[in-house]
């Protein structure tokens, strides 16, 4: 056996990959082998040194956090549930990764609430109380949607023969409205973000998207701005993702957008998109940022892993041109 | 109505003994159960986010991995075809997400989980015997291993973390990494190689 092998086994024996016969052979060469005793000796107290160091458990607070922002992200971006319903615009944008916002209502409405007791659940929602005359004519004018059951201790929550049991959930009432204004209006640019990330339809997603485009929105206005990033990293539609894309191609250099269009170019699935990020990056305000190492790097991983040959050749000229 | 009482569904002594495998709550989420998923999520997201972690050692950027995992993972377990175990398939969608993803380079990678920020003493080491050297010694250990491992493509830093830190065989890590024994291990051979030459003068 070539020496090379014993030197490649003795990595494997440090962490205990060798069957026994391998064993058996690298204990007979180490006695012949002093530069072989010698290098696992060092091997033995790198990997004991390393040991030492055991990199930390993930702490209980870093765990809340994620899961509350996941249950944000998802709330935001699941097509199964039922509209919200608005109730003043501060509380309802929901930003499906960075800053949940959680409101009564929107504890109340998940569908989706992460573990049973893992979250701190803030506030109440003062829903419609049953019997009330005011309550019957929010009711007659509205749509109830997200009806969820409160379940009891013993798991069940109706006993059909029960008939005189008691019962208890929660529901929304929707009521439509109606709006009307400029496209330069902030607010009509609110509502038409809201839509971008939480609306079912991909066609109204695509017109929301249209028109924010058209609007020629605030770049400083955070929520619209975070509303065209998670609609071009998130949606589920290309034509959604494609105009949101194109929108903030025109926004002067930000991080989050720069991170957003480097996620499109390595994640998105279409090479159309793909090449779009490209040239947003290649051009316009990021052109000026080219010797930022995490686009460079995405540059790189391009180079070699796209399965789109123009790609790869953009790539190559732009690691070329950027002499890396 | 208070919605922290509504919204607690079935006492825990019950839900522990009734608890359902990942299997049943899969079918159930595919049948459109909105609590299956939350169940298949905090039955395995902190081995997801101690991997971003140890992966990035950026609790920002774990975060975001997370994430990503299962938002990907909600996406895709419409179509789960249980060819494989629940925690095989995120396992796996783990790996390729902290691979795909790019770590801010102007974090600092040692000091973004410890609590102390410039202090890098990990509380196990903390103990009334050790002398200052002892603490100072490990705190260059831990500089080093962390510039090692930087030093490693996302595939050969997370090959090693599997390796060292989670003790998957090398057999398991191919089947996750959908690569063969070879290439794991010609990753692995270098990541210790890499080490060994950071920390060669002070091992």
């Amino acid at each position: 056996m070539r020496h090379k092998s014993y030197r490649e086994w003795l990595r494997l024996f440090i962490y205990d990959e060798l069957n026994s016969k391998q064993k058996r052979l690298l204990e007979e060469h180490l006695r012949a082998c002093p530069d072989c005793r010698s290098e696992i000796d060092t091997l033995r107290k790198m990997h004991a040194a390393i040991s030492e160091h055991p990199m930390k458990e993930v702490q209980g607070a870093l765990l809340q956090e994620a899961r509350r922002e996941l249950q944000s992200s998802l709330m935001a971006s699941d097509k199964s549930l039922n509209n919200y319903s608005i109730s003043g615009w501060a509380g309802r944008l929901i930003y499906p990764r960075y800053r949940p916002v959680l409101t009564g209502v929107a504890v109340l409405f998940a569908g989706f609430i992460l573990g049973f007791g893992a979250f701190s659940l803030t506030g109440s929602r003062p829903g419609p109380q049953a019997g009330t005359g005011n309550d019957a004519k929010q009711l007659d004018d509205g749509r109830i949607e997200n009806v969820q059951f409160v379940y009891k201790g013993s798991g069940e929550f109706v006993n059909a023969a029960a008939l005189d049991q008691d019962v208890e959930f929660t529901f929304d009432v929707v009521n439509q409205v109606r709006m009307k204004g400029k496209l330069r209006d902030s607010k009509i640019q609110k509502i038409l973000a809201l839509a971008l990330v939480n609306e079912r339809n991909p066609g109204v997603r695509l017109q929301s998207a249209a028109a924010i485009s058209a609007s020629g929105p605030d770049p400083s206005d955070p929520e619209i701005r975070q509303a065209l990033i998670n609609a071009m990293v998130y949606d589920d539609n290309p034509g959604v993702r494609m105009q949101a894309m194109e929108t903030l191609k025109s926004y002067p250099y930000e991080d989050s957008i720069k991170k957003a269009f480097l996620r499109v170019l390595i994640n998105d699935k279409l090479p159309g998109l793909r090449i779009q990020a490209i040239n947003a990056l290649i051009g316009g305000p990021m052109s000026a940022h080219s010797t930022d190492p995490d686009i460079r790097d995405a540059f790189k991983q391009r180079l070699v892993n796209d399965e789109n040959s123009y790609i790869r050749l953009q790539a190559r000229e732009f690691v070329q041109e950027n002499s890396l | 109505m208070n919605a922290v009482n509504c919204l607690a569904p079935i006492d825990q002594s019950v839900e522990q003994k009734m608890e359902p495998r990942d299997d049943e709550l899969i079918r159930r989420h595919q049948s459109g159960d909105p609590s299956a998923f939350s169940a298949l999520v905090t039955r395995h997201d902190r081995q997801v986010l101690t991997i971003a972690a140890r992966f990035t050692h950026c609790p920002e950027d774990a975060k975001d991995i997370y994430q990503e995992v299962f938002y990907r993972a909600y996406k895709g377990l419409d179509r789960f075809k249980f060819r494989s175990e629940f925690s095989t398939w995120l396992y796996r969608i783990t790996i390729n997400v902290c691979i795909m993803y790019r770590t801010v380079r102007k974090r600092n990678p040692i000091l973004s989980f410890d609590s102390g920020g410039e202090d890098e003493i990990n509380p196990s080491f903390d103990k009334c015997q050790d002398t200052g050297i002892d603490i100072l010694r490990r705190g260059e250990i831990n500089r080093r291993i962390a510039s090692a491992l930087e030093t490693l493509s996302p595939k050969q830093k997370m090959v090693f973390i599997l390796k060292h830190y989670e003790g998957q065989k090398i057999r398991e890590i191919a089947e996750s990494m959908n690569c063969s024994e070879g290439t794991i291990k010609k990753y692995l051979f270098t990541a210790i190689d890499r080490l060994r030459d950071q920390l060669q003068d002070i091992v």
